[in-house]
C-alpha cells in the first residue's frame, strides 16, 4: 500500500513540474473547453499550488459537468477534510446518504438515456395495451403501462431537475484565505463568522461588492465578491 | 562602560565627520519654453580627499532624460598657515520638456560615502514658447547610458552569487545581470550550459529588460536582470556555475547584434559535517515548524487528520517527509501540499491521516525531522508535540459511515493522464436525442390511431363503414367542386360516382339498381321522405348532365353543387357528423 502511495506521490511531483501541461490545461480552460476530466486535473494542480479554494472549485467544476466524477467527488472530500471549515459540513444520515449517491451516480446523460428508453417502454406498453385482445384480461398490460409511466416521469423529473442545477448551479468557492462572514453588505457590519479558502457555499444574492451567501450549516451573511468564485460564471439571480 | 564610552565618541565626532560634505541641488531655469532644456545640477563639496559616486539620474515627470555631464574641481588654499583642500564635483542632468504645465521635481536622496543628503524640490513652469524651431534632439554622448552613437561602448555578463561557499544541498541563488554602456533594446538568452555537480531550477527570469544605473569602478553602466538561479550543490569541491549565453541586440543607427558569454564564476561545496541524526533525511537549510491535528476525540472507524506545516529557505525537493513511527494505528503516507518559490522558498504543507484500530487513549507517536542548518552549521530537529487521542466506540452512525466511506479518500488522488480533451457531451444538446424522441411520438401517435381504428372496427362495424364513407363522400365533393370551378361537365360524373360509392358503403345500395330503385331502398332503410326525394332528383340531374350535357350550362353546375352540399349535409348529420 504504501509503495503505492509512494508511486502516486512521485507521479504527482512529477506531474507538478510539468510546467508546460499546466499551462496547456489553464489554456484549454479559457479556450471554452467543458470536460470534467480536465476540470479535475486543474483542480489537483491548483491544490498542488497550495491553492485549496481554486481546487475545490475545479473539482466543483467537474462534478457539475459529471456528478459520477468519482476522483473529482473524493477530492473534494479529502480537501474539506483538511479543511478548517470542516465542521460547517452537516453530516448525512446512511438514506440520505444513499440517496445522493445514487442521484450522483445518474449523470445527467445517463438520465437523458434512461428517460428516452423509459419513454419507449412506456409507448410500447401503451400500443400493447391499445392491441390487446378484448376478450382478455387488461390487468397486466395496464400495470406495466402504469409501472412506466411512473418510472418515465421520475426519470424525466429527475433530468428536468439536473438540467436545471447544472445550468444554474449555485454554488461557490471562497478563494481568498480567510474572510469574515458579515451580517449585512456594509463592510464594517457584524461579523458572523470567521470562513477560510476552499469553503463550498451556495450563492443566494449577487452584488457589485458583495454576495449573499449560504454556508454548509445553513448561516447567511455576506463575503465581498472578491473572495468567492461560482462554479457556473453565469449564475442568474 | 566602555560600550556608552563609544558611543559618547561617536555622537561627539558626528559633526566633524559630516563636516565638509556638502550637497547640493539647483536648477537651471524656474520657468521655460518646451523648446529649452532643463539642466538639473548636484554639487557635492567634500573637504579632503574623497571618492564620490555619481548619483543616478532623477526621473522627473513631464520630462525625458536628455543626458548627463559631470566636472570636478579641486581647491587647495592655505589660511593661517593651514592647508585646506576642497572636492567640488558637480552633475549636471539634461532633460527635455514634454508638455506645458507646472512640475515639481522633487526631492532627492544622494548617498555621498554611506550618509545620506536630501536635496531640495523646486517646481518649475514650462509654457509654449515664442517659436516653434525643430529642437536639437540629441543625446549627450558624453556620459549618457542611453546614447545610442557608442561604437566603443561594453557590454557583458556580471555574475552575482548569494555565497561563495555553500554546504551539499545548501540552495545558493546566482543572478546573472547584462552590464552595458551601449544602448541595448533587447537580449536573447540562447543556451544555458552546466558543469554538474548540482540541481537547479529558475528562481526570477524578467521578460523585458529593466535597467538600473550602476557603477563599476567608477563608470557608468545600466544593467538589467536576465536570470536568477537557484543552485543546489550535490557534490562537494569546486563547482563551475552555470555559463549563459545570448545575443545583444545594440542600437547604433541601426541594430547590430552581440554575442554575450557570461565568464567562468565558481563556488566552493562543502560536504556536510559527519554525526547526522538517524531522521535526518537529507534536508538542509533554514525551517521553522507548526503543527495542528483536527481533533483529539473519534469514534473507532473515524479518522484524525494530523499537518505538519515546514516553512523557510532550504532543499524542499531534495529530501523525503518524514514518517510517523511505526504504531497500532493505520497512518498513511503524507500528502505534500507546497507553495515554494522555485522549489527553495516557501512552505509545505504535509497531511497525515491517522485512523486508530482500538477503542481507549491512542498517543499519537513521535514524528521526528532533522536538517542541517548551515548558519550555524549544525544539524537540528524537530519532535511533535505528544498528544493524546481518546477513541470511543463505535456508533451505529459511524459504523454505518465506515460502512458507506469503505474507500474514503486517504490521500489526494492525482491527475488524470489525458492525451487531449474532448468537448463534454451534452445528449439534452444533441439533435439525434430529439430526433429519437420525436420518432418515438410519431410511432407512438400512428401506432394509437390504427389500434383505434381496429377496435372501432372490431366493436361497431357499421359505424366503421359509415365514417369511411363519410369520407369517401368527402372526398368525392372535392374532386366534383374543383371540376365544377372549371365548369366541367366532368362535375356530374364525379359527384354522381362519389355519392353512388357512399351509398354503397354505408347503406348497401347496390350499384347496379335503377334510380327509382336505390331511393326506394333508402326510403326502407328510415331515409326521410324529403331527403329521398332530394336524393332522387340529384341523381336524376347527373343522369342528364352525363347524357345531354348540352341541356346543362355554366350556372346549373353551380346550382346543383350547391345541391350536392347540401345533400351532403342532411346525409351527414344523420350520420353524426361525417363530413
Amino acid at each position: 500500500m504504501k509503495r503505492i502511495l509512494l508511486i502516486l506521490m512521485l507521479l504527482l511531483a512529477f506531474i507538478a513540474l510539468n510546467a508546460s501541461e499546466w499551462e496547456k490545461l489553464l489554456e484549454l480552460d479559457t479556450s471554452g473547453v467543458q470536460n470534467a476530466d480536465l476540470y479535475y486535473n486543474i483542480g489537483v494542480g491548483y491544490w498542488q499550488d497550495g491553492q485549496s479554494g481554486m481546487a475545490n472549485l475545479y473539482f466543483l467544476r467537474a462534478l457539475n459537468l459529471d456528478s459520477n466524477h468519482r476522483a473529482a467527488k473524493e477530492n473534494l472530500e479529502y480537501v474539506i477534510e483538511l479543511s478548517p471549515d470542516k465542521s460547517l459540513y452537516p453530516q448525512r444520515q446512511f438514506l440520505v446518504s444513499a440517496f445522493w449517491q445514487f442521484y450522483d451516480f445518474l449523470t445527467l446523460n445517463r438520465l437523458a438515456l434512461i428517460s428516452l428508453v423509459l419513454f419507449a417502454l412506456f409507448a410500447a406498453a401503451w400500443v400493447w395495451l391499445l392491441n390487446y385482445p378484448l376478450e382478455k384480461e387488461r390487468g397486466l398490460p395496464e400495470l406495466v403501462l402504469g409501472i412506466m409511466l411512473f418510472l418515465f416521469l421520475g426519470s424525466a423529473s429527475l433530468l428536468g431537475i439536473k438540467a436545471y442545477r447544472r445550468a444554474y448551479n449555485n454554488k461557490a468557492v471562497m478563494i481568498s484565505q480567510q474572510e469574515f462572514l458579515r451580517q449585512s453588505i456594509q463592510s464594517d457590519s457584524e461579523k458572523l463568522m470567521m470562513l477560510h479558502e476552499g469553503v463550498v457555499l451556495e450563492l443566494i444574492r449577487t452584488g457589485k461588492e458583495s454576495h449573499l451567501v449560504r454556508t454548509p450549516d445553513g448561516v447567511k451573511g455576506w463575503l465581498p465578491a472578491a473572495s468567492i468564485r461560482m462554479v457556473t460564471e453565469t449564475h442568474t439571480n | 562602560m566602555r560600550k556608552s564610552l563609544y558611543l559618547a565618541l561617536l555622537i561627539l565626532s558626528l559633526p566633524l565627520l559630516l563636516n565638509g560634505q556638502k550637497v547640493k541641488a539647483s536648477v537651471n531655469k524656474f520657468t521655460l519654453t518646451l523648446n529649452d532644456i532643463l539642466e538639473y545640477t548636484i554639487e557635492i563639496s567634500t573637504e579632503g580627499k574623497m571618492k564620490v559616486a555619481e548619483p543616478p539620474a532623477p526621473s522627473f515627470n513631464g520630462f525625458r532624460y536628455n543626458g548627463i555631464r559631470s566636472s570636478h574641481v579641486y581647491n587647495t588654499s592655505i589660511i593661517n598657515g593651514k592647508i585646506q583642500s576642497q572636492n567640488v564635483y558637480n552633475y549636471y542632468y539634461r532633460y527635455i520638456p514634454l508638455a506645458e504645465g507646472k512640475y515639481q521635481l522633487p526631492s532627492q536622496k544622494v548617498n555621498v560615502s554611506g550618509k545620506s543628503f536630501n536635496t531640495p524640490a523646486f517646481e518649475v513652469t514650462v509654457i509654449k514658447g515664442v517659436s516653434q524651431a525643430p529642437r536639437a534632439d540629441r543625446e549627450d554622448s558624453y556620459y549618457s547610458p542611453w546614447s545610442g552613437n557608442r561604437l566603443d561602448g561594453e557590454t557583458y555578463f556580471g555574475i552575482e552569487s548569494e555565497r561563495s561557499r555553500a554546504y551539499i544541498g545548501q540552495p545558493v541563488i546566482v543572478s546573472y545581470y547584462l552590464y552595458t554602456d551601449q544602448s541595448v533594446r533587447s537580449f536573447n538568452l540562447e543556451d544555458e550550459r552546466d558543469f554538474g555537480g548540482y540541481g537547479k531550477s529558475i528562481y526570477e527570469q524578467p521578460q523585458s529588460l529593466d535597467y538600473e544605473v550602476v557603477n563599476v569602478n567608477g563608470r557608468r553602466f545600466q544593467r538589467a536582470l536576465i536570470k536568477r538561479i537557484a543552485i543546489l550543490p550535490n557534490q562537494a569541491g569546486k563547482l563551475q556555475l552555470p555559463e549563459l549565453r545570448g545575443t545583444a541586440r545594440v542600437f547604433n543607427f541601426g541594430y547590430l547584434n552581440k554575442e554575450i558569454v557570461s565568464s567562468n564564476k565558481y563556488l566552493e561545496v562543502i560536504a556536510l559535517p559527519a554525526g547526522a541524526p538517524k531522521s535526518f533525511l537529507g534536508a538542509v537549510g533554514s525551517f521553522q515548524f507548526t503543527e495542528d491535528l483536527n481533533t483529539k476525540e473519534i469514534s473507532l472507524g473515524e479518522a484524525i487528520t494530523y499537518q505538519l506545516r515546514i516553512s523557510g529557505k532550504g532543499n524542499f525537493n531534495h529530501f523525503s517527509n518524514p514518517q510517523f513511527a511505526t504504531s497500532s494505528a493505520q497512518i498513511s503516507s503524507p500528502v505534500a501540499m507546497d507553495r515554494l518559490n522555485a522549489g527553495i522558498d516557501g512552505y509545505r504543507k504535509l497531511y497525515y491521516t491517522i485512523i486508530p484500530s482500538e477503542k481507549g487513549s491512542y498517543a499519537l507517536p513521535a514524528l521526528v525531522f532533522s536538517w542541517f542548518d548551515p548558519s550555524t552549521a549544525t544539524y537540528k530537529s524537530f519532535q511533535s508535540k505528544p498528544a493524546t487521542i481518546k477513541v470511543s466506540s463505535a456508533n451505529v452512525m459511524s459504523y454505518h459511515a465506515g460502512l458507506w466511506k469503505g474507500g474514503a479518500p486517504k490521500t489526494l488522488k492525482p491527475m488524470r493522464l489525458r492525451h487531449h480533451y474532448p468537448q463534454q457531451p451534452n445528449y439534452l444538446k444533441s439533435w439525434w436525442y430529439w430526433a429519437l424522441l420525436a420518432l418515438i411520438v410519431i410511432c407512438l401517435s400512428l401506432a394509437i390511431y390504427r389500434a383505434k381504428t381496429e377496435k372501432e372496427r372490431l366493436l361497431n362495424p357499421a359505424k366503421y363503414l359509415s365514417k369511411r364513407a363519410g369520407g369517401n363522400l368527402k372526398r368525392y365533393l372535392q374532386e366534383a367542386e374543383q371540376a365544377a370551378k372549371e365548369h366541367s361537365m366532368d362535375f356530374y360524373y364525379l359527384a354522381e360516382r362519389g355519392f353512388q360509392d357512399f351509398l354503397s358503403e354505408k347503406y348497401g345500395v347496390a350499384r347496379g339498381l335503377s334510380n327509382a330503385e336505390k331511393v326506394e331502398f333508402l326510403a326502407e332503410k328510415g331515409i326521410p321522405q324529403d331527403l329521398c326525394q332530394k336524393t332522387a332528383i340529384f341523381l336524376e340531374r347527373c343522369a342528364l348532365g352525363r347524357y345531354s350535357p348540352e341541356a346543362l350550362d355554366a350556372d346549373s353546375i353551380q346550382q346543383d353543387l350547391i345541391n350536392l352540399r347540401l345533400l351532403a349535409g342532411a346525409f351527414a348529420k344523420l350520420n353524426g357528423g361525417t363530413s
